[in-house]
């Protein structure tokens, strides 16, 4: 399968890859997808004074959801908490030239992050994410 | 050292230049390009001098006798031709077969389709080592089995069937067996006699000859015929009608030729590098070797790397030329089945890398992948969200 250059770029230099540090604000965490379904995705965002500060994922997954997961971290930052469950992840095919039959990938990320809003709307403080066994 | 490096002999090698020059004399003399049928003149009779004389070199190599080879257009023909062919020609004896989950998709599909023309195939699981037990095959024959089908090397694993006791078993029961010996040819000793092997299939491109030309060897005394696929001529008597591709055939009975003269030392050669590459690649946490480790043929090395999804890995490794488990790596679209046969969950049959070693491979070329992958594989596991132990 061909790639974009931008998937390329995101893929040899993820942007905010790994997990955030213990920190002020509230941090939350959410999952999507799984190693069965191909690609597992996890995001984690610090939230403080109605912003998402900072926001990390993870991901176990194909080069355009990597890419994807990357994209979506680098526009993210700064959103408000709603802005996470409002996210369209299905905007990121364009900049990546995702193909059709992969888009379906990009709704592990939209369900991460709804993830992340809940976790914050229920007032969930999580610690650091640790990774599956 | 050029890159991509090229590890994957197994799916094809490159033409021996003796091959080349051969075939292109072949093509250049005019004396040369008469169909070899054309008995009748002096150029007809040159052109099936050089057909015989391959036919004798591709015997040679399995020990079997000239006019036991038909020539094919590869081995998948050749696969289709001794399943489908056997099992047409002998149906009033009975319409059972056996085979096995992790045949290439020639004998596979060949199967199948005899299923749906009433056939009953039964198909034999490996197991986790991907080894097809002998007991198992004897276990799986019925009053009227007429073939048993079963590769010698694995394309994917390289795992070595025990087909001496195989054929011993059908020999005993009055079963004919099929050996695909696409992989093994050249790389591993044959001896048709010896190993009561009844028909055997034979590509000319995996052994440094040209692609689009292979063979059927079929036993004279044992199985004496199969019904043909095609129509339309006497050609290979009777069995595989069309004109026979001179140049094509030269060359793949001078590779079978060279493949005699360098087997012992190539084997050594691959088999070293395989080692090789697997000594380096062992440390990797989370590495898992695909296949027997002892019954396996030294031009192949299969493994899983857990943590890491096919795809990606396979994208991260494009400066190396290796097979990939991984469906979207394949035209077939789905994650190899042949490791999902040996019980290899989904997500471990994708993540598989299938390297294969040849004449032109070199251990710094094997030092250069063992870095290239081990780089890779951090990379991936530095944002994936599954922990494996010890990375």
């Amino acid at each position: 399968m061909d790639y974009s250059s931008e998937v390329a770029r995101h893929f040899a230099a993820p942007r905010q890859a790994g997990t955030l540090p213990p920190g002020p604000g509230t941090l939350v965490r959410g999952e999507g997808g799984s190693v069965e379904q191909g690609a597992l995705v996890v995001f984690q965002a610090r939230i403080d004074a109605g912003r998402v500060v900072a926001l990390a994922w993870q991901a176990y997954g194909c080069p355009h959801v990597i890419a994807a997961c990357s994209l979506a971290a680098e526009k993210l930052t700064g959103c408000t908490p709603a802005e996470l469950g409002t996210f369209e992840p299905l905007c990121l095919r364009g900049p990546l030239e995702v193909p059709a039959l992969k888009s379906g990938r990009l709704l592990i990320i939209q369900d991460a992050l709804r993830k992340c809003l809940a976790a914050w709307d229920n007032g969930d403080q999580r610690s650091p994410l640790n990774k599956r066994n | 050292m050029q890159l991509p490096v090229y590890f994957d002999y197994a799916a094809s090698t490159p033409v021996d230049p003796e091959v080349v020059g051969l075939m292109a004399d072949c093509l250049r003399r005019p004396e040369l390009a008469a169909n070899p049928a054309a008995l009748g003149h002096a150029a007809g009779r040159a052109a099936q001098a050089l057909v015989e004389a391959a036919r004798a070199q591709v015997a040679a190599l399995i020990n079997a006798q000239p006019d036991e080879i038909i020539f094919t257009s590869g081995a998948t023909e050749a696969d289709n031709l001794a399943v489908i062919g056997t099992a047409w020609f002998r149906q009033a004896r009975g319409r059972h077969l056996v085979t096995s989950l992790t045949e290439h998709k020639a004998v596979i599909e060949s199967c199948r389709h005899l299923a749906t023309q009433g056939w009953r195939i039964t198909w034999l699981r490996p197991d986790a080592e991907g080894l097809i037990a002998p007991a198992a095959v004897e276990a799986a024959l019925e009053p009227d089995t007429v073939l048993v089908s079963l590769m010698h090397v694995n394309n994917e694993t390289g795992v070595v069937h025990d087909i001496a006791a195989i054929a011993a078993i059908c020999r005993r029961h009055d079963v004919l067996l099929h050996v695909d010996a696409a992989q093994s040819a050249g790389r591993e000793r044959i001896d048709v006699r010896a190993g009561q092997i009844d028909l055997l299939s034979l590509s000319a491109h995996k052994i440094y000859g040209p692609k689009g030309v292979g063979a059927l060897f079929i036993d004279q005394e044992r199985v004496r015929r199969v019904s043909p696929l095609l129509f339309g001529g006497g050609q290979e008597r009777g069995l595989r009608p069309g004109t026979v591709a001179t140049h094509q055939v030269a060359g793949m009975g001078e590779a079978f030729r060279l493949a005699a003269q360098r087997l012992p030392d190539e084997a050594r050669h691959v088999t070293a590098l395989r080692d090789q590459l697997w000594s380096g690649l062992r440390q990797l946490p989370g590495i898992l070797l695909n296949g027997h480790a002892e019954r396996r043929s030294g031009h192949i090395l299969n493994v899983s790397i857990t943590g890491v999804e096919g795809e990606s890995l396979f994208y991260s490794l494009a400066d190396l030329c290796v097979a990939s488990g991984s469906a979207c790596t394949s035209l077939s679209n789905e994650a190899s089945y042949v490791l999902r046969a040996l019980g290899r969950p989904a997500a471990l049959a994708q993540s598989s890398i299938r390297f294969s070693f040849g004449r032109q491979s070199t251990a710094a070329e094997v030092d250069f992948a063992v870095e290239y992958v081990l780089r890779a594989v951090q990379h991936l596991r530095s944002f994936s969200p599954i922990d494996v132990p010890g990375a």
